[in-house]
């Protein structure tokens, strides 16, 4: 990992950086994919509503269009597309990309790579806080009431967030070996007075179970509304990040070497990503893997150059996260599945595949300095 | 050294002799086979009570309660967790039980007071063992299996007990009125538990059933086919939506939507549910507002949301009042309910009222006064106007009958709450429209509420008063203490017919005739002789 001279550094980054038209083709391709599986995702459902109808319920709540096609449909299907299924899409494409582009973030700032989107503790505070409101009943109060879990678990998450850093600063560095441990510790004890309010929920522990695998299914308009401007935002921001998480991982002397700002951006990347996570968790529970193992399969496909890795991780984090909803709503109909099932099940032997037939090691900055 | 070691070797032989005589002490077969109990427990393993047990502890809900509901609460030692929450939920949750009111007075005071022995899945074993209980109780799960062979161990006679339908619980009741040797009583639960059923099944057998969606979680969680849900759904005569998956599943919104259930059922431990009797908001009102894309569903458009208690659906007689109550939403108009009002109510403070707007009914408010001694808290009021044409027997009344007295009733009316609660001094508030009154030729005065009384098994004047009078109605206040049956109608005092008409008149005339008769035959034969 460690290169001799840092000014070689710079060089060997140039050489082994993806070319722009790499990186444009492949941000195209993973565009492509997350519209198909849009579509796709808003057309396929428990109930079987024909494609034409679909596509006349969409167009025709688009303003110019609306005029030439006449509502003959059954209102139950416009509710079911326009209701139920296109906020479900639509926060799944959102906390999709949140979790993936926060684990790519997460595994380039702490150079491991087990490191998930959730490494700070950040899953145990956001269940911490989510059961505060289920099983101890504490609620925003009248008016507010149905927002009360969403944000006691946002604002527990960056609590916890908060709560890692101040642990791990010292002075004005964030070592991450630190944060890392610090996060584990702060993790652990949420862990145990969660397992403590589990133990008290009784008849509400399985709202609480639930809401720990995480899933999709109580989507509505609110949330994509409540949780698309931090989410957008944050990884807009994250984007421009990408060189400095490219010079992170030749190691703070060679970034300091090339003039970029290794601390701040260290500490711009943290806070950026406890926002977004708080954000996918407050809407959706704490879904796993996506974070894990998307940034490392786009790693073994893209390479490491974080120009590439964020954004293509970000859409195909969205796009897989919408199809493995997919699956979860479909497969044991009319039941559902926790999408977690789903995205381990169908993630982990796709990763395994990748794992065997890439043939390389898996490792953070394995191709920038092989 | 020597002697050390020979001190440590004479310990440990002792304490090996006396490991070795204790199993022995303990194993002391008893050969008295006279007063021998053998019962089949859940396992379908045949437990054998060498006579009735005096030291009983019950690690599961439905065995504390039917215990008691026996009267064999005296026996019970220990008890689980669970339990001790459930009672503290109060004796509303247990008023309109099958059996023995007294008796559920004496569980909701004894229980929380008795040691909490874990549940049966965290059984606390040393205080257990400790407790030297002639008999234990706890539920049987592959989960709960480990804990039941543990106890077994220690020489405990454990009876497993599980449930999955209504034969099951009247197997564990008899099971255990045969522990208790209390089968008699035993005999009377089930005896009205299968006549209460049996009155339900008879009304809702040949009618339509509407599709029925039951939401146990707000997860979406419903109960399939195969379960106790699903079975109390049935006997009142609905039919659940998703009856052909299984167990507890978790359910798609779109499949909701497009099974389009006629009526919609949370329990009360559901989040919505919680808002709605938190906020004491109309439950459909609080749908709407977490769930706006369920307007378009027959139970939304008509407004058939109802909450039930959860603990009408556990494993205990107690589930005959939830299928008694899914009848009454399931089938009103074959209960001659015409209209039917319903909303979770504010928390009331003891002594304290509060006063309930009503719309769609013959009613304009309602005052309920809490006790002085306990609020009212987490309540669904429910009104019910039935029409004054038909049968009261299903709410085991009769109707309003003076002798003596033309009746004209308007309506009857049923005021509920669930859970139940006691109300003191309250009011209603009701109006009568005047072409009735002009139609039956009845002065305004005289329309009265009146109350069913249980006890006396007859109906009450209540005082009455007319506070406002406009072109199309009359409008009264009444007060009345204690929820129940009320009627609204007019006594008028019948009257008396033309005195050729009275019979009494006839009867005199005859007889005095007859005497005259007598005595002018009397004295002609004496004067012949």
């Amino acid at each position: 990992m460690r290169l001799r001279k840092p000014s070689a550094g710079a060089g060997l980054l140039e050489v082994y950086m993806v070319k722009r038209v790499w990186r444009t083709l492949a941000i195209l391709v993973t565009v492509v994919t997350l519209f198909g599986a849009t579509i796709l995702a808003i057309g396929v459902g428990q109930v079987s509503i024909p494609p034409d109808t679909t596509a006349a319920i969409l167009l025709s709540k688009v303003p110019p269009l609306n005029l030439i096609f006449n509502h003959n449909w059954p209102t139950s299907y416009e509710v079911i597309v326009m209701e139920i299924r296109l906020p479900r899409v639509l926060l799944g494409i959102l906390v999709g990309a949140a979790l993936a582009s926060s684990g790519a973030v997460m595994q380039g700032t702490f150079k491991n790579p087990l490191a998930d989107p959730y490494v700070l503790g950040l899953a145990a505070g956001a269940v911490f806080g989510a059961s505060m409101s289920m099983v101890l009943g504490l609620s925003l109060g009248v008016g507010f009431a149905r927002y009360s879990t969403p944000f006691l678990a946002f604002i527990f998450t960056l609590l916890t967030a908060f709560l890692v850093y101040s642990i791990a600063r010292v002075g004005k560095k964030v070592p991450t070996s630190t944060l890392l441990l610090a996060g584990i510790a702060v993790g652990t004890f949420f862990w145990a007075i969660n397992s403590f309010i589990q133990y008290l929920a009784g008849e509400r522990l399985q709202a609480v179970i639930f809401w720990i695998m995480g899933g999709l299914w109580p989507a509505s308009w609110e949330d994509v509304a409540l949780s698309a401007p931090p989410i957008i935002l944050g990884i807009a921001l994250i984007m421009l990040f990408s060189k400095h998480l490219n010079a992170m991982l030749m190691g703070e002397e060679v970034a300091s070497s090339l003039g970029i700002n290794v601390d701040f951006a260290l500490k711009a990347l943290i806070v950026l990503s406890a926002l977004i996570v708080a954000s996918a968790v407050a809407v959706s529970g704490t879904i796993g893997f996506v974070g894990l193992v998307i940034p490392h399969m786009l790693r073994l496909i893209v390479g490491p150059d974080h120009r590439v890795l964020l954004p293509t991780s970000c859409l195909f984090g969205a796009t897989f996260l919408v199809l493995a909803d997919l699956v979860a709503r479909l497969v044991v109909a009319p039941a559902e599945l926790p999408v977690g099932i789903i995205t381990a099940s169908i993630g982990a032997p796709f990763f395994i595949y990748l794992l065997r037939t890439k043939k390389k090691a898996i490792g953070l900055g394995g191709r920038l300095v092989s | 050294m020597n002697k050390a070691m020979a001190v440590c070797g004479a310990l440990a032989l002792t304490i090996l002799l006396m490991i070795s005589v204790i199993p022995q002490a303990k194993s002391t077969p008893s050969f008295s086979t006279s007063s021998e109990i053998v019962v089949k427990d859940w396992r379908n393993k045949d437990i054998v009570l060498p006579k009735v047990p005096d030291k009983i502890i019950s690690l599961a809900t439905p065995s504390t309660i039917i215990l008691y509901a026996l009267g064999a609460g005296d026996k019970v030692i220990g008890v689980d967790k669970y339990s001790i929450d459930y009672v503290k939920a109060g004796l509303s949750a247990f008023k309109g039980s099958p059996g023995n009111q007294s008796y559920y007075e004496k569980l909701c005071e004894e229980v929380p007071n008795k040691p909490n022995l874990g549940s049966s899945w965290t059984p606390s074993i040393e205080m257990i063992v400790n407790l030297e209980p002639d008999v234990v109780f706890m539920y049987y799960y592959s989960t709960t299996e480990e804990n039941i062979r543990k106890l077994e161990d220690k020489g405990l006679i454990v009876i497993a007990i599980g449930a999955k339908n209504f034969d099951d619980i009247h197997n564990l009741i008899i099971s255990i009125g045969r522990v208790v040797d209390r089968e008699s009583e035993a005999d009377n639960l089930i005896g009205e538990i299968e006549s209460r059923l049996g009155k339900v099944s008879e009304s809702v057998k040949d009618l339509p059933r509407p599709s029925v969606y039951h939401e146990l979680t707000s997860q979406l969680a419903t109960a399939g086919g195969d379960t106790f849900t699903n079975q109390i759904i049935e006997a009142a005569g609905g039919d659940n939506v998703f009856k052909n998956l299984t167990g507890f599943p978790v359910v798609n919104k779109e499949a909701i939507i497009n099974a389009n259930p006629d009526i919609i059922i949370f329990s009360s431990t559901n989040s919505i549910a919680v808002r709605a009797l938190n906020e004491a908001r109309d439950i459909v009102d609080v749908l709407l507002e977490e769930r706006y894309e369920w307007r378009e569903t027959n139970a939304v458009k008509s407004r058939r949301v109802y909450i039930i208690p959860a603990y009408y659906e556990t494993y205990d007689q107690r589930f005959v009042i939830g299928v008694e109550l899914m009848a009454r939403w399931f089938h009103p108009t074959v209960l001659g309910i015409e209209e039917r009002f319903e909303k979770p109510l504010p928390y009331i403070g003891p002594g304290d009222n509060t006063t309930i707007d009503i719309a769609g009914l013959i009613l304009t408010h309602i005052t309920f006064t809490a006790p002085y001694d306990k609020g009212i808290n987490m309540t669904v009021m429910s009104i019910d106007q039935i029409s004054p044409d038909v049968s009261l027997a299903p709410w085991e009344a009769t109707s309003l009958n003076v002798p003596g007295f033309k009746i004209y009733t308007y309506k009857y009316l049923e005021v509920r709450l669930t859970p139940p609660a006691d109300v003191n001094e309250s009011k209603l508030h009701f109006y009568v429209e005047k072409s009735w009154l002009d139609e039956h030729e009845i002065n305004e005065t005289k329309v009265a509420l009146f109350r069913w009384d249980e006890t006396s098994q007859s109906w009450d004047k209540l005082s009455t008063k007319v506070v406002k009078v406009n072109e199309t109605h009359v409008f009264y206040e009444a007060e009345f203490l204690g929820l129940s049956l009320f009627a609204i109608a007019c006594l008028e005092a019948l009257p008396t017919p033309p005195i050729w008409e009275q019979l009494w008149i006839w009867g005199s005339a005859t007889v005095v005739m007859v005497l005259v008769a007598a005595v002018v035959l009397r004295y002609r034969i004496m004067k012949r002789s």
